[in-house]
């Protein structure tokens, strides 16, 4: 019995002796360490908080004049940029795995659907843009330049294939080009005419089927609004029937309200809109519309097999493996209009002319694609598999054991793959851009319903007005007290560059001469003394500026500013707080939030698309605008005017004047340009990154 | 006295004990082992965990169950021996024990870490029991009807999934220890339940019981008076010891990412913080971060451990069909 | 006997529509544009980048599914949908119907917890009985400790350890569920006839040594880490109710008979005091269900707890039905099963 309490006693003391051991042990001793790390800081209360530097010039801010570099001209090129490889080569342990294949691991399966024209979400569109060829499109890594693909050229003013001052756009259609499924066969077993090979009627019948199916939340709006000039079908709709019936726009909710003859109507139009002649397929403009070319170039407009699409396609055993889509008639369009995801009958098969063929979609386990061998160029190098695991630990181990070429990176995790880049295992390509602006969103009208966000919902210090950010010395106070330094260096990782502007950096009409808010306290109290009559300053303010629970950047971001108001006035309080994902969402599109952290990303590499968004009255930001009625008025005509105009200089002066309102407005606070890091096996070769495409062209890849 | 001393002569229950007492000290240490950065107008800041008060009071004006963070940067800090330069307790604003990514204080988030397991843990098991006691009684004591219906109820939550329908929940109530809590109370209660109704089913026909009925005691005297205390303190030994396994749980959450939020002293999110650094750095050393995840689980680990070594121990002695079992 | 089968068969549809009732009822607080997440893609990381759906188009998905409607109109839909068009609905993270999605991912799941179980089993019983035999001695002690210790640990911290030893330096165990060659024949080739869906099986009908073997490999630490950690409960009462045995009366006379130990033990104590041991099989299959979740998402094995953490993840509310309507009919079926070998096993029970 005495025994055992020896034991027991010898057991304490050897666990806790161990704990302070392991306390005690020398960090040294490990390798890898970060010297940086190690040193020590001293005991400081205030180390919670993000470094706010005081400001040290007064005047220069302002009109501090930009660099003049672009970025472009030395970004989007690939070059591995992993650190002096040592001249020395450590001999790679492994020896290269998976040969013809390229295994990448993503976190989970992004693909929403396969049909091109339904989805519109980079996950999906990455898959499908390999799969299906578009009638022109980006060259190598350039987000502007296009070259031909199934058009056999790219169509310009000079070269004739645009005409009517830019209504009209003309493609040449290459012969020859064979879809992966071959010549299509009836119920009799007869090859339907015209299958199995690109026709322009292939053309004209994929752009229609798109307009007219028009799914909630897909992409065809970007296509309805320069070929129709409106923003979703049922729009068109409406339209017709005022016109056909005299009925009130509101009257028609659905697609459903709309009469027989409305539907023959609208199915009219869209088909007017896209004519055959000849090997061509002619596009008919509403208005000039410059960045319709950057459209037709990404993957909701690829070209599929009209009769494909139509017939209904049964496997040896007799299981439908396809079901019939729309055939092309005016009278039948309605059934296919808005479909459910998964009831599009291309929602799991895909037959393109691109390089890939899709051979195997096992959602949340692998999309497995096999090189098409009659590619109407060389055939691509590599099969594909793309799998995926959220485990971040598992990823990590299967690209160091080359198990996986490729696997997403998590930015606060990129250390841990250094080791392998400096072993020249890996390659890292640093600062890729990317085709979005993170920027504050100053709500002007706040949907003071039920609002969490603006505490009593007036200017009483315990809350904000709804209309509060309609002042213009707030929304300057609120730019010139955001520190961008400690935004970019903490918040973000360095991952961004600093946008000084609305445009992206490397988009048409971009002027680095704007002048731009930087961090200027003394200016920010005396805009915001300013503000709501002087009451601002007196009363003080609070307000909630949410994060979705995990989003660390928005976290920051607002903490920057939260302590950057209270340093100026004790009485402007923002609190920044979780929320869950669902309710900020419902509360996002019922436009609750006061100030958002928010990112656009551009649909087409045109300024219209971020002038039209930001600044139109009726864009997705720009509806929340609360200025004085000529200035909007003047912006929308600005809008107008910048998407048809040509020429270039013309067209430069009107973003240039948008770009100043926004200054002189201070509307929207832009924030940075994301930047991203990618990681592959050093062993493939050809990796390509281009930010306008929603993911990896597989096609140039290789591995050796 | 006897059940005491065949405790003390079993040495794995007498560990069990040790550890736990070393818990509870820590935790009442816990402001003086690691200050919080702002002192509190009231004590109760300093024993309630943020979780329990954000449902009454929107500010608070301060947490020390909040993790201290230094810096924003995400890759972990070592443990700095200057810490312990000041022997005990160390200083944490030089990470004794390194930190986590995103650097927060290991050791700062381990003490305060040990108050809000206990009190979550404590918290759980009270209420579950506290459910399962009244319904097991009213069960067992009314007896027929009553008691088939309630016992079907029974049966009922014991087919649930447990672990799924906690998914389900939180993923739709939004994530927070509180949530996780209520939802453990919800489905924990029957298995208390059912013992508290078994044992009452026997008390009630020992002979006191029937002298109490024969004197015209009412039902709800002789429940509280006579029948719970007899069965009252064997269910009370045995849901303490589940405050181990419960932890254990809220942690498995916390690391799916449905617990508490980041920056909070709970062991689970630790390693939820640890879950990306357990392979260290690839291609070199991939021990490099043991810290962050060694220490959060040594301390989990143990203190689960503790509990259940002293249940296994408790078990035993109060397993009825094992009483005189020890062979000299 | 077969009554007491019947009733708690019945059972089942009773439980099957509270669950699915209490579910629809905890959804019934969210919103209209809440529960439109179903239908988009909402993750923080795309958090605001994505959110390019305009309010009008969040009103026409609205409309459509009818997710305006309280909890109870939506049940009933859900109801009749499953009765009359036997539909359980549409999992948005298989892109299947729930059905053919959980049956597809049932065998890999089935596969891990057969192989989990065996060792758990045999390895419990076996040490329990030790134990037993040796109670309150040194080897007790340390039988005990080593299991207690497997419950005690996270299984995330000893999973991902598992996974950076023996695959990150040994490179023994890969993870997923079989290598890029193997799933090509395995899902690609018309060789390979998938019988039964369970790999290692397949491998054997099919005659494919390779594939068994890289089957196996890649089980072997889900299989080993789901074990570690369950086999606690079951040796604790495997250890009880052997105590309880070794002293009854006639382990007594069967040693004054002069038999040797072992046998007394083997033969006479251990069949009998399995009998209460079929009893904890229900909570281990309950244990199996959760540890499976972490266990499959840690070593990226593709099966239903990985499923169902992404479906919760996700708001797939029908999956999420689905994943709950399997996992409660899993464990009452499994506690009928064990009811009905307790009987007969042990003759003294009878069912009322």
């Amino acid at each position: 019995m005495k025994k055992s309490y020896v034991l027991i006693g010898v057991v304490a003391v050897l666990v806790l002796a161990a704990a302070v051991v392991l306390m005690y042990v020398n960090p040294n001793s490990n390798k890898g360490q970060n010297p940086a790390s190690q040193t020590t800081k001293p005991p400081t209360t205030e180390n919670k908080q993000p470094e706010n530097k005081p400001p040290t010039t007064t005047t220069t801010t302002t009109t501090e004049t930009p660099k003049t570099e672009q970025p472009k001209t030395e970004s989007p090129k690939t070059e591995p940029t992993s650190p002096s490889q040592p001249a020395t080569t450590q001999p790679t342990k492994t020896a290269l795995k998976n040969t013809g294949t390229y295994v990448s691991v993503g976190v989970a399966d992004p693909v929403d659907s396969l049909d091109p024209a339904g989805v519109y979400d980079s996950g999906s569109g990455g898959i499908i843009f390999n799969i299906y060829d578009t009638l022109v499109f980006f060259d190598g890594a350039s987000p502007e330049k296009l070259v031909p693909m199934l058009s056999t050229k790219v169509p310009t003013v000079e070269n004739g294939l645009i005409k009517d001052e830019g209504q009209t756009y003309i493609f040449p259609i290459r012969t020859g080009v064979k879809f992966q499924w071959g010549p299509v066969k009836d119920s009799s077993g007869k090859e339907i005419p015209g299958s199995g090979i690109v026709t322009p009627e292939d053309v004209e019948y994929s752009i229609e089927r798109g307009l007219l199916q028009d799914k909630s939340g897909g992409p065809q709006s970007l296509l309805l609004e320069p070929l129709l000039g409106v923003t979703t079908l049922l729009d068109l709709a409406k339209q017709v029937e005022t016109q056909l019936h005299q009925k009130k726009p509101e009257d028609i909710k659905s697609m459903d309200d709309v009469s027989s003859e409305g539907l023959q109507e609208v199915c009219k139009r869209v088909k007017a809109v896209i004519e055959v002649e000849g090997q061509n397929t002619v596009f008919h403009l509403k208005a000039p519309f410059a960045a319709f070319l950057q459209i037709i170039a990404q993957y909701w407009a690829s070209i599929l097999d009209k009769e494909w699409v139509m017939t209904e396609i049964k496997s040896d055993k007799g299981e439908v493996i396809k079901k019939a889509g729309w055939d092309g008639s005016c009278d039948t369009w309605k059934k296919f209009y808005d479909p459910q995801t998964e009831n599009s009958e291309l929602f799991k098969v895909a037959n393109g002319t691109g390089p890939y063929i899709l051979e195997r979609w096992r959602r949340e386990e692998e999309i497995a694609l096999k090189r098409n061998p009659n590619y109407w160029r060389e055939p691509a190098h590599l099969d594909v598999n793309i799998k995926f695991s959220r485990e971040w630990s598992t990823r990590l181990l299967l690209l160091q054991n080359g198990d996986a070429d490729y696997i997403v990176v998590p930015p606060r995790n990129r250390d841990q793959v250094q080791p392998l880049v400096k072993a020249g295992l890996v390659t890292e390509y640093k600062d890729l851009p990317t085709n979005a602006i993170e920027f504050w969103v100053p709500n002007e009208k706040v949907n003071a319903d039920n609002n969490p966000y603006i505490g009593s919902g007036q200017l009483d210090g315990q809350g904000i007005p709804p209309n509060f950010f309609s002042d213009v010395d707030v929304r300057k106070g609120f730019a010139y007290a955001f520190d961008w330094e400690t935004f970019i260096n903490d918040a973000i990782n360095n991952d961004g560059v600093r946008s000084k502007t609305m445009f992206r950096s490397d988009v048409f009409g971009y002027n680095p001469q704007i002048p731009y808010y930087s961090l200027n306290l003394e200016k920010a109290s005396e805009h915001l003394k300013k503000a709501w009559g002087g009451q601002l300053w007196e009363k003080g303010f609070k307000l909630v500026i949410p994060y979705v629970a995990g989003g660390t950047v928005v976290k920051l971001s607002g903490e920057i500013l939260q302590k950057n108001l209270a340093s100026i006035n004790p009485k402007f309080k923002i609190e920044v707080r979780d929320f869950q994902s669902t309710q900020l969402t419902q509360d996002m599109n019922a436009d609750k939030i006061p100030f958002d952290y928010s990112a656009w990303s551009e649909d087409f590499h045109d300024p219209h698309n971020w002038a039209y968004p930001c600044f139109g009255s009726t864009g997705y930001y720009g509806r929340l605008l609360d200025i004085e009625p000529e200035l909007q008025k003047k912006l929308d005509e600005l809008i107008q005017k910048g998407r048809g105009e040509l020429d270039p200089a013309k067209r430069k002066a009107i973003y240039d004047e948008i770009q100043q309102i926004n200054y002189d407005q201070a509307l929207y606070i832009p924030l940075d340009e994301p930047t991203v890091h990618r990681f592959m096996r050093s062993w493939m070769k050809g990796y390509t990154y281009n930010p306008t495409l929603p993911g990896t062209y597989l096609y140039y890849l290789g591995k050796e | 006295m006897i059940l005491f001393k065949r405790f003390l002569k079993n040495p794995l229950s007498v560990v069990g004990f040790v550890l736990i007492i070393f818990f509870f000290l820590v935790a009442i240490a816990a402001p003086w082992l690691a200050p919080p950065e702002r002192a509190c107008p009231s004590v109760v800041y300093y024993l309630v965990p943020d979780w329990l008060l954000r449902p009454f009071m929107t500010d608070l004006p301060c947490e020390p169950f909040k993790m201290p963070r230094d810096g924003f940067k995400a890759t972990p800090l070592p443990p700095n021996p200057e810490a312990w330069k000041t022997f005990f307790p160390p200083d944490w604003h030089l990470h004794p024990l390194g930190t986590t990514e995103n650097r927060y204080d290991i050791w700062y988030g381990l003490v305060w870490g040990t108050r809000n397991a206990l009190v979550a843990g404590i918290l759980i098991v009270g209420c579950t029991l506290l459910v399962g006691l009244i319904y097991g009684s009213v069960s067992g004591f009314y007896g027929r009807l009553v008691d088939a219906v309630m016992m079907r109820i029974v049966d009922f939550v014991f087919a649930l999934p447990t672990f799924l329908m906690t998914l389900v929940l939180v993923s739709i109530w939004g994530r927070g220890l509180d949530k996780i809590i209520f939802i453990s109370i919800i489905f924990g209660w029957a298995g208390y339940a059912r013992f508290t109704r078994g044992n009452i089913l026997a008390v009630r026909e020992l002979e006191y019981v029937a002298a109490a009925k024969a004197l015209g005691a009412n039902d709800r005297r002789i429940i509280f008076r006579h029948v719970l205390p007899n069965t009252i303190y064997p269910i009370l030994i045995l849901a303490s010891l589940d405050v181990g396994s419960i932890v254990l749980g809220l942690s498995g959450f916390s690391f799916l990412g449905l617990g508490s939020g980041e920056d909070y002293s709970d062991w689970g999110q630790m390693i939820a913080f640890a879950r990306n650094r357990i392979v260290g750095a690839a291609g070199g050393d991939l021990l490099q971060y043991w810290y962050t995840w060694i220490y959060p689980g040594i301390t989990i680990t143990l203190f689960v451990l503790a509990w259940n070594l002293l249940g296994d121990a408790v078990r035993d002695i109060l397993d009825p069909r094992l009483r005189g079992s020890r062979r000299a | 006997m077969i009554a007491f089968i019947v009733r708690r068969l019945l059972f089942l549809p009773l439980l099957w529509l509270a669950i699915t009732f209490i579910i629809f009822l905890c959804l019934e607080p969210l919103g209209p544009y809440q529960r439109v997440t179903l239908f988009i893609n909402i993750s923080p990381e795309s958090f605001g980048r994505g959110g390019k759906l305009t309010q009008e188009q969040l009103q026409r998905l609205i409309d459509k599914y009818g997710l305006a409607d309280p909890a109870p109109i939506q049940y009933g839909r859900w109801l009749k949908q499953i009765i009359f068009d036997h539909n359980f609905g549409w999992s948005k993270v298989a892109q299947k119907p729930v059905i053919d999605a959980l049956l597809e991912r049932l065998p890999a799941t089935t596969e891990l917890a057969l192989y989990a179980i065996i060792p758990v089993v045999f390895v419990a019983i076996w040490l329990g009985v030790i134990s037993a035999v040796h109670h309150n001695r040194p080897l007790d002690h340390i039988t005990r400790f080593v299991s207690i210790t497997g419950y005690s640990i996270p299984i995330f911290v000893f999973g991902i350890f598992m996974l950076m030893y023996f695959y990150g330096v040994l490179q023994w165990f890969p993870p997923g569920r079989n290598s890029l060659w193997a799933e090509r024949i395995i899902f690609a080739s018309h060789q390979f006839i998938r019988y039964t869906g369970l790999n290692t099986v397949d491998a054997l009908l099919n005659q494919r040594l390779d594939i068994l073997v890289d089957s196996l490999r890649h089980l072997a630490l889900p299989v080993l880490t789901l074990a570690y950690l369950n086999w606690a409960a079951l040796l604790r009462v495997t250890r009880s109710s052997m105590l309880e045995t070794l002293r009854q009366d006639y382990i007594t006379t069967a040693r004054a008979k002069g038999l040797p130990e072992h046998i007394v033990v083997q033969k006479h104590a251990k069949r009998n005091a399995l009998i209460p041991v079929t009893t904890i099989s229900a909570n281990i299959v309950a244990g199996l269900i959760g540890g499976v979740v972490i266990t499959e998402t840690i070593f990226n094995y593709k099966g239903v707890g990985i499923f169902s953490l992404d479906a919760t993840l996700q708001f797939d509310i029908p999956t999420v039905l689905g994943v709950a309507l399997f996992g409660t009919t899993l464990i009452v079926i499994t506690n009928l099963v064990v009811d009905i070998l307790y009987a007969i096993i042990d003759p003294r029970v009878r069912y009322d």
